[in-house]
């Protein structure tokens, strides 16, 4: 029987987002007559529109330190040692010291009572002790309670002034919502609202009505760059043109290298990956700071292979959450490294997140060498020559911002091989990792030639 | 600043019960740990949502089931034994299926026949109209419960016979002739699909 076509035939419901929230919360609530229990509070859905950000003030003698997340998936995060924090995937997370702010997507909090907690937005602020909640940042729509104005939200967009809206639903404990024009106090259960027109409590129905609206639109600012989104696209696609014309002359290339070695080596023909690069191989390549290498598709949203693509790989159905983790992680690594260089280049981290890590690539090379042309190929030699032994890897300012993203680029291959051996071995991951079935992208950025002596 | 990745909803492959819940979140769950417990629910909730599917048909009573056995789970979590012989995910399946079973039988009466004759769900009917999803809908309305549960655990996640005869409280034996009745039904209903095609 052929048990992959029942399945597909065989459909089934598949939970609803906000599932392990409220059954958690359900578990929870069960647990509430404990005396001794330390207090919580879980507030969920907080929606703001457009750039509207929520700001949270932490007075606690262990700070958070600074620093920023944006989610690609799912994600959790430690903020100091009282807060964690679960976002999903578009979420948008910045703390510096004792404030956090969130400006994009859905989070989920989970703060250790102590000293108080402030979440601070345009609209107002929310005041909690011990708390743990989900914050949801997008648009309302143009209708209903949760109403923001069109105008307000081209007014957002375009950084001249913010209009908010936050949704807050309180599972545990007690919230105070501040406004200039008042506050109001949530216990559990209850639901309330910071917008234009102050804080206020929310029934049920306008609650639904809130957070529906978020599911209609795209957050303000998305809208604003919607155009920007468009003429990257047309640029996107031309790009992905001319990279897809390169790729098939790499490959000839590449064919070329392979039967020129052949004879180079008496016939002799390579047993590894011809971008499977060891110390020699890279010693080569130093000679004149040519950089290749192979990376794992970038897979934001992971891998979901269907039965010819397993069958392909010679994989067992098992394996696919192994290979699926290991190119989130493989993605999250690269862009990590990558966006900040492309937002840093091209001077806008929205189009540097439509442009993605593959044109952001050749973007900032090229910017880059426009700029300082002798410190792009400097950079370059210095990759191929750290990866091949020659010298110690650079650190502090002396690491160039090319420098940077090949050595990301040139080791990605190798971090995914590593992910996958945690799951399935080294030999299975040294297998899959240069299978041809595999999905990975190939590139090769010619030197600039021998050193000069 | 501490980074970790958390769980995420991707799809799994059908057959197979997946990678289990990582020792150290399973023992903060365990311990009442709500984030910990967040992460078990996120990371069993497709397996349950897909088993209730199956046994009860889609709807709204799949997810109130689904909640009733993370909430069984949730309580009796302190006591599963995770060096034991039972995966947490059997466990876990195993409150669902019987929670599923509990309210077929409240909600309707079991067949007269565990054995009904498959010709009477009319499969052939449903493969005339070339519909491969009603083919099989046919065939399953042919399973006794059991039958279809037996199938479900056994076939879509991963279940041994004696996790089937633990989870069922029904002796190997018998379960074996239910298994092969109702792959057998499964498959004439496919086959016939195929021939009409």
């Amino acid at each position: 029987m052929d048990l992959r076509r029942l399945e597909d035939a065989w459909p089934v419901d598949e939970p609803p987002r906000d599932f392990a929230e409220r059954v958690t919360a359900r578990a929870l609530a069960e647990r509430r007559p404990a005396p001794r229990r330390r207090a919580r509070i879980w507030l969920a859905a907080v929606a703001v529109a457009a750039a509207a950000a929520l700001v949270f003030a932490l007075s606690s003698e262990r700070g958070m330190g600074s620093g920023g997340h944006e989610a690609l998936a799912r994600t959790e995060l430690s903020l100091g040692a009282r807060a964690r924090v679960v976002l999903e995937a578009g979420a948008k997370l910045r703390w510096s010291d004792d404030v956090v702010t969130q400006s994009e997507g859905e989070i989920f909090y989970r703060v250790e009572p102590g000293a108080r907690f402030v979440v601070k937005t345009p609209a107002g602020d929310v005041s909690v002790l011990g708390t743990c909640f989900r914050v949801r940042v997008g648009t309302a729509t143009a209708k209903g309670d949760g109403e923001v104005k069109r105008r307000e939200l081209g007014m957002a967009a375009g950084g001249a002034a913010l209009a908010a809206l936050a949704v807050i639903t309180v599972y545990e404990g007690k919230v105070q919502l501040s406004h200039a024009s008042g506050r109001v106090t949530l216990a559990a259960g209850e639901a309330g609202k910071l917008g234009p027109d102050g804080a206020k409590k929310l029934d049920p129905t306008e609650l639904a009505s809130a957070e529906k609206s978020l599911e209609e639109r795209p957050s303000g600012l998305a809208q604003a760059n919607e155009n920007l989104a468009s003429d990257i696209a047309d640029l996107n696609r031309r790009l992905k043109s001319v990279e897809k014309e390169k790729g098939k002359l790499e490959s000839e290339l590449a064919d070329a290298e392979r039967a020129l070695a052949l004879r180079a080596d008496g016939g002799k023909p390579r047993s590894r990956h011809e971008f499977d690069l060891d110390q020699d191989d890279w010693t080569e390549l130093a000679k004149d700071g040519t950089i290749k290498y192979r990376h794992p598709c970038f897979k934001p949203n992971g891998w979901n292979p269907d039965a010819e693509k397993i069958a392909e790989l010679g994989i067992a159905p098992d394996d696919v959450p192994a290979i699926d983790a290991a190119y989130k992680r493989s993605y999250e690594r690269t862009w990590k490294s990558i966006r900040p260089l492309c937002a840093k280049a091209i001077g806008n981290p929205e189009v540097a997140d439509v442009l993605g890590p593959d044109t952001c690539t050749h973007v900032v090379v090229d910017t880059l060498r426009r700029q300082d042309g002798s410190g792009v190929s400097e950079a370059m030699r210095q990759v191929a020559e750290v990866r091949a032994g020659q010298r110690p890897a650079p650190s502090g300012k002396d690491v160039h911002p090319v420098y940077e993203l090949f050595w990301t680029l040139t080791g990605a291959m190798s971090a995914f091989e590593t992910d996958l051996a945690e799951s399935l071995g080294p030999e299975e991951a040294k297998r899959l990792a240069y299978s041809k079935n595999l999905c990975a992208g190939h590139s090769t950025f010619g030197g600039p030639g021998p050193r000069s002596k | 600043m501490m980074a970790a990745t958390g769980p995420s909803r991707s799809a799994e492959p059908a057959r197979s019960p997946g990678r289990e819940l990582d020792p150290a979140t399973l023992e903060r769950a365990r311990r009442g740990d709500p984030m910990a417990f967040r992460a078990f629910v996120v990371r069993y909730e497709r397996p349950v949502f897909s088993l209730l599917s199956r046994i009860l048909g889609r709807g709204p009573e799949v997810e109130d089931l689904a909640q009733e056995t993370f909430l069984r789970a949730f309580r009796a979590l302190p006591s599963f034994d995770p060096n034991g012989p039972a995966r947490v995910s059997t466990w876990l399946l195993t409150i669902a299926t019987r929670l599923a079973l509990d309210s077929k039988r409240r909600t309707r009466p079991e067949p007269a026949s565990t054995e009904p004759e498959v010709e009477t769900t009319s499969p052939e009917r449903a493969a005339m109209h070339h519909e491969l999803r009603e083919a099989i809908a046919a065939a399953l309305e042919g399973l006794s419960d059991d039958q279809r549960a037996a199938f479900v655990l056994a076939e879509f996640h991963g279940f041994s016979l004696k996790e089937i005869e633990a989870a069922l409280d029904v002796p190997v034996a018998t379960l074996k002739t239910r298994l092969f009745r109702a792959r057998e039904k499964l498959a004439r209903a496919l086959e016939s699909f195929e021939e009409e095609r």
